[in-house]
């Protein structure tokens, strides 16, 4: 790549960065599904088999390597189709929540959002291949999980932010997980259903209204860059203990920030300190 | 002819069978007070093992050689994994056991399984090393011990074909032993596998197994000490 095509790019993601900004004017493009996607947390674990002996039919060179690969195309299907099952079994966690999930779309989850940021000047949706007219434009994948328990919504969000005219090579990327605090009530499934699904959609939008703004300040290096070394942090995702290994950006509210080794962003909520949590932090996005 | 033989390798597979040492089955740990851990008790670790890349399957010799070159850069890169805060559990352990009134202390030293002599002793919970001498070398009355056998990851094959992802692995076991009677009073197998969360095959720097590896080292540290929390 040429020097001029270096200085060119730098340039377009320093717009990027700028256009990120908490004034800036802000388009969300709807994704082209219309469903909002929600799995079950799963583990692999457990997955793979043991070890194992094997006796190959070898009666040359030739057919040794041809046994051994075969195998091996055995070995990989049987992985892949495992890790499959695993994925599937933990999606019946959704069962009783069809009925809303399937009318949940992408266009009641990101106008919920975008009302809910506090950060961003003016913002609108965008249709599915509509361009911006010269604003930042934010193209968004979320995914939903929950956890086993059904305590926990955790948000896995693919953000890209473009900055206005700038090329499409110069966008910012990101991702970023938010974790729910754990719910309690003595029927979960009553619970996240009530009132046509209303606590799940709140609690859903609740959780991309996070990833965005968190987005929106690494865009715009408002975040602070953290511990130099990582750490290992401990955090809730529903009755369990997680960790994760990254570096700690912030903590506040019972909740922390962190930068994983894949460099991307989480918020987790942490175990709650004795006593209610103040004024100020029941008033942020996510508790 | 043929019954002969069969009979005759029968008879040395019960021998052999014979031979082998049953291994030490888990003791649990009831209480943990002054009262069920009078005296002095120590608190030390085994020498913790190289960080590795563990390819349990891969029996014959090059089934091994092709295992080793097919993770080459996973071997290199775990060899340069720190141990983290692991050869500071002695240390959380003896302040947990005195928080319980117990008189506990550090063995700043590793201990040596292996270079203690055998015990002839016999019956329940006896151990096959003889750990009685450790008693007066430390003015001990019983002795903790955390022994890391397997640290780093882990990928199981079948011959030359992996049958699992690589994993961050640490295996051990933690006992306690009165050394006066050489006992087991308790006897725990840790075995903690961590997968890595998406793709793992991310080098040279692995980012989603190194997090399985440093998961794998807290979770083992909790299996640890959460029976020392009773």
């Amino acid at each position: 790549m040429s020097r001029l095509g270096i200085l060119l790019i730098a340039a377009a993601l320093n717009g990027a960065a700028a256009a990120a900004d908490g004034d800036a004017k802000v388009a969300l493009r709807l994704p082209q599904q219309k469903q909002v996607v929600f799995r079950g947390v799963s583990s692999l674990d457990a997955a793979g088999g043991g070890p194992g002996a094997m006796m190959y039919p070898a009666p040359n060179v030739v057919g040794l390597l041809a046994a051994i690969a075969t195998h091996g195309f055995l070995s990989e299907a049987t992985r892949n189709t495992e890790k499959a099952k695993i994925q599937e079994a933990a999606d019946k966690v959704l069962a009783p929540y069809q009925d809303i999930l399937k009318e949940f779309e992408h266009r009641q989850l990101m106008q919920r959002a975008l009302e809910r940021t506090t950060s961003f000047g003016e913002k609108r949706l965008l249709e599915s291949g509509q361009a911006a007219a010269g604003e930042t434009l934010i193209e968004s994948l979320p995914v939903f999980s929950m956890t086993q328990d059904q305590r926990t919504l955790v948000l896995d969000n693919a953000v890209v932010f473009y900055a206005p005219n700038a090329p499409s090579e110069s966008a910012y990327k990101i991702t970023v997980r938010v974790v729910s605090r754990a719910k309690d009530a003595d029927d979960l499934v009553a619970f996240w259903t009530a009132d046509g699904g209303e606590p799940l959609k709140v609690e859903s939008a609740r959780l991309f209204a996070t990833s965005l703004e968190l987005a929106r300040r690494a865009a715009s290096r408002e975040l602070d860059k953290g511990d130099a070394a990582p750490r290992t942090v401990r955090y809730l995702e529903g009755a369990s203990e997680k960790m994760e290994r990254a570096h700690v950006l912030n903590s506040a509210c019972d909740r922390m920030v962190i930068r994983t080794l894949r460099d991307a962003l989480m918020s987790v909520p942490l175990k709650r300190a004795e006593g209610a949590p103040n004024a100020d932090c029941a008033s942020g996005l996510i508790d | 002819m043929k019954v002969r033989i069969s009979a005759a390798l029968a008879a040395i597979s019960i021998l052999l069978a014979g031979c082998v040492t049953p291994p030490q089955q888990p003791v649990a740990l009831t209480e943990v007070h002054s009262t069920s851990m009078p005296g002095k008790v120590g608190v030390a670790m085994t020498p913790l093992p190289k960080v590795d890349v563990h390819l349990p399957g891969a029996g014959c010799l090059l089934c091994m050689a092709a295992a080793s070159v097919a993770n080459q850069s996973l071997t290199t890169y775990a060899q340069t994994l720190p141990y983290e805060d692991l050869p500071k559990l002695k240390d959380e352990i003896a302040a947990l056991l005195r928080k319980k009134g117990i008189d506990a202390v550090v063995v700043a030293e590793d201990v040596n399984v292996d270079a203690l002599g055998s015990y002839s002793g016999e019956g329940t919970n006896k151990a096959k090393k003889d750990f009685t001498p450790l008693g007066k070398k430390y003015g001990i009355d019983k002795l903790v011990v955390v022994s890391i056998s397997t640290l780093g990851f882990e990928r199981a094959y079948s011959a030359y074909v992996p049958t699992s992802d690589p994993k961050g692995v640490l295996r051990g076991i933690g006992f306690v032993i009165d050394l006066k009677t050489n006992t087991y009073s308790w006897y725990l197998p840790v075995s903690v596998l961590k997968s890595a969360e998406g793709n793992w095959d991310e080098g040279p720097k692995f980012p989603g197994l190194t997090n399985a590896y440093f998961q794998a080292i807290e979770l083992g540290k909790d299996e640890f000490l959460k029976p020392l929390l009773k």
